[in-house]
């Protein structure tokens, strides 16, 4: 819980451009923003002008104009993203059923809408807890061996609803949760995690599998990495090979000042990191 | 944003056309090279592709949103290939107004990145070193404190009359 009191209409107004660029420190981010969540309607308009007037000061960036090609570019750069996300996920959608004999391409848009809601409610209508943990963990080449493991376990999703409570689906399907698959650092690994953050509450899950049990009394560390380069233990945790949860809260860090997320091991070594 | 989180080209193109000229010249003003500023501007359309889903209307405005992502990822871009000036480097820089002083780097910039750097220098001393570690350089308000030795809120309070200043400086020269 953020204590202070909530900043006057004066401190939004002072503070105003400095959240807009983003060196306020977490402390004051977060106060700010509550802050502005309780303010009058009027005061929040006014913050709200002021932060775009000076986040599109002239005076404050370059003449230069971007050159026409770039356009282009961009786009094309977003399309490669877009397409790299979709073939990393797309297997996914034909989990439990037969693909089309006749499917068809769409060449005029980005193929298959990657991020955010078309997912979710892609899984959400095939309604199976086995898509749902596939999808929180699988990178493409390891998904065989993540869903021939689910494949034989019907009672995953029950054993991370005991684990975690039934809230794990409260961020899975919470289409303001942040969601961040965290990557072996050796290649040889194959432990694997994500993430669910909601920004707002700072309530979070982590789940995980491929984590050896350490000796007894030793534990993995999920950290937070700030802009300033420290970081912030935010849970402990014993390893496991199997699938398990955590449930843990991002307080006191604002969740936008998190540059990077680490699982380190006992002797502090990373082993998961996004 | 709802159209971009989802993929849709068109949207994606909106939003280029409404801020790629706004997010290539911050990029411009913190990055040496137009080719890096280029470069970057693609890294800044992905990521707010990636992150279209979490802005919220309510509590900024969409240029507001896109030139935060902007800023922070020309921030971690700088500080992952470690170009970021020293401090020493950029005081003496932009404490010496003559362009011939240091050619190369300026010859690199364009005038008004030029004239801002110039503005910069003429602060009183602590809201231009707090603009250049703050602005240019991407040091969270925290690490300036530490490294001027000057209370929080001291640093604070510079960076915002120093932004001020920057701004007003500006409106002046045009009413001239």
């Amino acid at each position: 819980m953020i204590s202070g009191e909530p900043m006057t209409r004066e401190d939004l107004i002072q503070n105003a451009a400095l959240d807009a660029f983003g060196l306020l420190d977490e402390y004051e981010a977060s106060l700010f923003s509550r802050s502005f969540h309780h303010a009058a309607v009027a005061v929040q308009d006014e913050i709200l002008r002021l932060q775009a007037e000076v986040s599109m000061d002239p005076a404050l960036m370059a003449d230069e104009q971007p050159d026409d090609l770039l356009r282009d570019r961009v786009l094309a750069a977003v399309a490669r993203a877009v397409e790299r996300e979709a073939t990393r996920l797309a297997p996914l959608a034909t989990i439990g059923g037969r693909k089309p004999a006749n499917e068809s391409q769409t060449p005029t848009r980005m193929r298959l809408p990657a991020s955010g809601l078309f997912w979710r409610a892609a899984v959400f209508a095939l309604a199976a807890s086995v898509v749902v943990m596939a999808y929180l963990l699988t990178q493409a080449n390891q998904q065989g061996h993540l869903i021939s493991r689910l494949a034989l376990d019907n009672n995953t999703a029950a054993q991370l609803e005991r684990l975690i409570g039934p809230t794990f689906k409260d961020f899975f399907f919470d289409q303001q949760a942040r969601r961040v698959v965290l990557q072996p650092v050796s290649r040889n690994s194959t432990c694997r995690g994500a993430l669910y953050v909601k920004d707002l509450t700072k309530d979070a899950i982590l789940v995980f599998e491929g984590l050896p049990r350490g000796a007894e009394g030793s534990a993995y560390s999920l950290l937070a990495v700030d802009e300033g380069g420290r970081s912030h233990v935010l849970a402990t945790f014993s390893g496991s090979e199997d699938l398990a949860g955590q449930q843990f809260t991002v307080e006191p860090l604002s969740v936008a000042a998190v540059v990077r997320w680490e699982i380190r091991d006992a002797e502090g070594v990373v082993v998961l990191t996004a | 944003m709802h159209r971009v989180a989802s993929g849709d080209e068109s949207a994606v193109a909106e939003l280029y056309d409404r801020f790629g000229s706004l997010v290539f010249r911050v990029s411009r003003q913190l990055l040496p090279t137009q080719s890096e500023a280029e470069d970057a501007v693609q890294e800044v359309f992905i990521r707010l592709w990636q992150t279209a889903d979490r802005y919220d209307p309510r509590r900024a405005k969409l240029v507001t949103w896109v030139m935060l992502i902007t800023r922070r990822h020309l921030i971690d871009r700088l500080r992952r290939s470690a170009v970021r000036p020293n401090t020493t480097g950029m005081e003496r820089e932009t404490s010496d107004v003559r362009p011939e002083a240091a050619p190369d780097r300026e010859s690199q910039l364009d005038e008004r990145s030029v004239k801002l750097r110039r503005r910069i220098a003429e602060l009183p001393e602590l809201q231009r070193m707090v603009i250049e570690r703050a602005y240019l350089q991407g040091y969270t308000l925290r690490e300036i404190s530490e490294q001027l030795g000057a209370p929080l809120g001291t640093v604070k309070s510079a960076l915002s009359r120093g932004l001020e200043r920057l701004r007003e400086r500006t409106e002046a020269d045009w009413a001239i």
